[in-house]
């Protein structure tokens, strides 16, 4: 039987799946990497230990009899996590490790561009927020802080065209992932002049942008053999794992927007048009040429909700955090919506959308004698959810969604999701399969091979989850909540940076 | 209690055991100065803490110190007090001979315990890699420390036998203790993350799934179970990946030889190098290093 195979390299580890043409999962592996912090700013990944899990989990999939007995790969797709970047020398060989997206050491550079005229014209052109996420920002500070690396530098690359120049021997990068980069315009689907300017690059530092369907990638003869390949696999270049998240629910209108909360989160949107507005606080992620992903990212999702669950001595010291998942929330679930008056600010690791404040700080208010621990755990799940709503509703203001389809290990956890319906007062449909970009990179092969006409029809190969409705006496003790969490938020601004500064002993 | 001293040099009491360097007890009534610099550790030595609040700088870290609990300095190490002085206070300290000494900062104890070879290797390997090796609340230590004294002093029949067993117990139970310290703060990720760096920096070592375990503080078949649940790979594998990604970046960033790069990474010789290298890339190495100049 026919398949197809994708490849997610993501933050915390490959994850390969099988699919056969109707969508249906064959096998799934995975393996893990760790995140290396040399300093607390910094997030690194090793690109050969990458390149080399990438590789081994493709080939225990491939090379067991159990599999290739029975199935005839056609082609493989690959989707990565966004923002990584990785210099290389002139022979295509790695100068120290990939800086991935979760990296802060750019934070300066970043705030410096932004408030600048040029780094208004520049999201206007490029979709992505001035952030120290983007390597835009990275970029800038390895040419002006590190500037014997950046000599050797021949071109800037990210983990997933890493792997994909071991794999053929050439360097191109899909839409997506370059408009993440912020150097690529969507307009002209070129590098962007204004950034090159800033960063004090040229485009020969860039990879071939080309479309997520692009297959004229060859894999190298000794790769076909050991990975027992047949000779014409299309090697299919695919896209990033938030747009193929957002792809994966199957729809692709502004009816509906996309919520993901796995340890971060965002809100997504798909629209044919870019959403950039004055603040610069949405990104804009290119699917295709027809269609922008456009939304906020959350840095605060289920790392805050295990955080307080650990700080508060729910999880057993002798069993890991998922065991006692649902333990903690059945206990939650008997504490009253809007936790008996506890509001929890969730900004423990600074704050991206909608506020775009690193220095923002997490705190529990409301606090009277009466709180128990499971208090303060409902608030830490509520808290998220109001951050997630904060989101929604700034992009609601240009896209007009009144339903919403989660992904996730913890928005489709059915009391996450209830609560997330109930605090946006709207239908939510709970996606059940887990591996969502690994979906959306098959639907994006099925879609470059012919088998589907266009995305919107490979939509049909999308299995619909459960559709959870709120209840709407909930949804307006929750509305009285989120106003006193937005204000907190809004006038909490000076003090953030004052205790933020005395953390970090400025 | 008051001080003693039993020192290899002078004192008959500790001729039987030709692996203990000293023994003491300290009581330090009032603060002495210029007595205890910050200085490198010379032998393997166990303090257990009576009486009064310590701050020593170990490896360059300030450390608190208070009743029951146990500091293991291991040569290479620093130690001392910021201002040289020393507490007011009650401790025993007991240095003990190590061998096999590397510069991997491994050991053995010599022929005197009754250790199997394999259960020496991972109690050493948690006892090298934990720095600095703080035990708090370490209550069995009192019994040990007074019992060892005791059978020191007095030498009663059976004695000999007893020391060394007392002292063995004591290495035991710190090892078990590591070990436990690990499980304790048992958080999955954090503990990939360690075992990922312990691997790394130790990758010419021949690890096997038990040292593994023994450094996370889990058992040979919990380990397994929860590290293929978390990161998907058995811990060979992992271990595997590893050696071949540091043998890749060596093969393109040096000139090293094969054989040096092979026993560098782990491997047991340049022939397992290549044949593993081969079965995973699809390159022997000899070639993936010409293709990538």
């Amino acid at each position: 039987m026919e398949c197809v195979i994708t490849i997610e390299i993501g933050t915390s580890a490959a994850k390969v799946v099988a699919f056969d043409y109707h969508g249906n999962e064959i096998v799934y592996k995975k393996g893990s990497y760790p995140t290396f912090h040399p300093q607390p700013d910094f997030s690194e990944q090793d690109p050969e230990q990458v390149f080399i899990t990438v590789l081994f989990v493709l080939k225990s999939i491939l090379n067991d009899p159990a599999f290739n007995k029975k199935y005839v790969v056609t082609s493989i797709c690959l989707s990565s996590a966004m923002h990584s970047v990785l210099p290389v020398d002139n022979k295509g060989v790695p100068l120290g490790n990939a800086i991935i997206w979760a990296d802060n050491r750019a934070d300066e550079i970043a705030n410096e561009l932004k408030n600048s005229s040029v780094g208004k014209q520049i999201y206007q052109n490029t979709g992505t927020p001035i952030h120290a996420m983007s390597p835009l920002a990275k970029i800038t500070w390895i040419k002006r802080q590190d500037p014997k690396r950046f000599e050797k530098t021949s071109r800037f690359i990210s983990l997933k065209e890493y792997f994909i120049f071991q794999l053929t021997g050439e360097y191109m990068i899909d839409y997506s992932l370059a408009s993440a980069t912020g150097f690529f315009n969507f307009n002209t689907l070129a590098w962007e002049e204004e950034s090159l300017k800033f960063a004090g690059v040229d485009k020969s530092y860039f990879s071939t942008p080309v479309p997520i369907f692009d297959s004229s990638l060859k894999i190298k003869d000794t790769f076909i053999k050991s990975l027992r390949l047949l000779p014409n696999t299309r090697l299919i270049i695919g896209s990033t794992d938030g747009c193929l998240a957002t792809l994966s629910s199957g729809v692709l209108n502004d009816r509906q927007a996309t919520i993901s909360i796995t340890s971060s989160g965002a809100v997504r949107t798909v629209g044919k048009e870019c959403l950039t507005d004055e603040k610069g606080q949405f990104f804009n992620y290119l699917l295709d040429k027809n269609f922008f992903i456009s939304g906020g990212p959350t840095n605060n999702g289920g790392v805050a909700f295990e955080w307080a669950t650990r700080l508060l001595g729910y999880v057993d010291v002798t069993n890991e955090f998922e065991s006692s998942f649902n333990k903690i929330l059945n206990e939650v679930s008997k504490v009253k919506p809007g936790s008996e008056g506890v509001l929890f600010l969730p900004y423990l690791l600074g704050e991206r959308s909608p506020i775009w404040n690193s220095d923002a700080r997490g705190m529990f208010f409301g606090l009277n004698i009466t709180h128990e621990p499971k208090h303060l755990i409902r608030a830490t799940i509520e808290g998220i959810i109001f951050e997630i709503l904060s989101i929604g509703n700034a992009i609601r203001k240009y896209r007009s969604f009144d339903y919403l389809h989660v992904t996730g290990s913890y928005a489709t956890h059915p009391f996450w999701a209830q609560l997330i319906s109930d605090i946006f007062g709207m239908t939510v449909s709970v996606s059940n399969y887990r591996q969502s970009s690994n979906l959306g990179a098959a639907m994006v092969a099925l879609t470059s091979m012919g088998v589907y006409d266009n995305l919107e029809s490979a939509g049909d190969l999308v299995i619909k989850g459960i559709d959870l409705h709120p209840s709407m006496d909930n949804n307006k003790v929750y509305d009285k909540y989120h106003r006193i969490f937005e204000s907190l938020t809004q006038k909490l601004g000076d003090e953030f940076h004052e205790i933020s500064k005395l953390q970090n002993n400025d | 209690m008051s001080s003693f001293t039993l020192n290899k040099e002078k004192s008959a009491e500790l001729q039987a055991f030709p692996y203990i360097i000293e023994f003491e007890r300290v009581k330090n009534s009032s603060m002495k100065h210029r007595c205890f610099e910050v200085e490198k550790v010379k032998y393997f030595s166990i303090y257990f803490f009576l009486e009064g609040k310590f701050e020593w700088m170990v490896n360059d870290a300030m450390q608190h110190f208070f009743p029951n609990d146990v500091l293991i300095a291991k040569p290479n190490e620093t130690l001392g007090n910021r201002e040289g002085m020393l507490e007011v206070g009650l401790f025993y300290k007991l240095s003990l001979e190590i061998e096999n000494f590397d510069e991997d900062d491994d050991f053995t104890f010599g022929k005197w315990t009754k250790l199997a070879e394999s259960d020496m290797k991972i109690i050493c390997k948690l006892l090298a890699l934990k720095k600095p090796l703080i035990l708090q609340d370490f209550r069995k230590g009192i019994e040990l420390f007074q019992s060892l004294e005791y059978e020191l002093m007095n030498e009663e029949i059976g004695y000999i036998v007893r020391v060394n067993s007392i002292i063995e117990e004591m290495i035991i139970k710190s090892a078990r203790a590591v070990s436990k310290q690990e499980s304790h703060r048992f958080d999955f990720q954090k503990m990939f993350q360690k075992l990922d760096l312990m691997l790394r920096e130790n990758l010419s070592h021949h690890w096997t799934v038990g040292e593994m375990a023994g450094v996370v503080g889990l058992g040979n078949t919990a380990f397994t179970e929860k590290l293929k649940y978390y990161s998907g790979f058995s811990p060979l594998n992992y271990l595997i990946n590893l050696r071949i990604s540091e043998s890749i970046r060596l093969l393109k960033t040096t000139n090293i030889s094969m054989t040096e790069i092979a026993l560098e990474t782990g491997f047991y010789s340049s022939q397992h190098f290549s044949t593993t290298f081969k079965k995973l890339t699809g390159y022997s190495p000899k070639i993936y290093r010409k293709n990538s100049l």
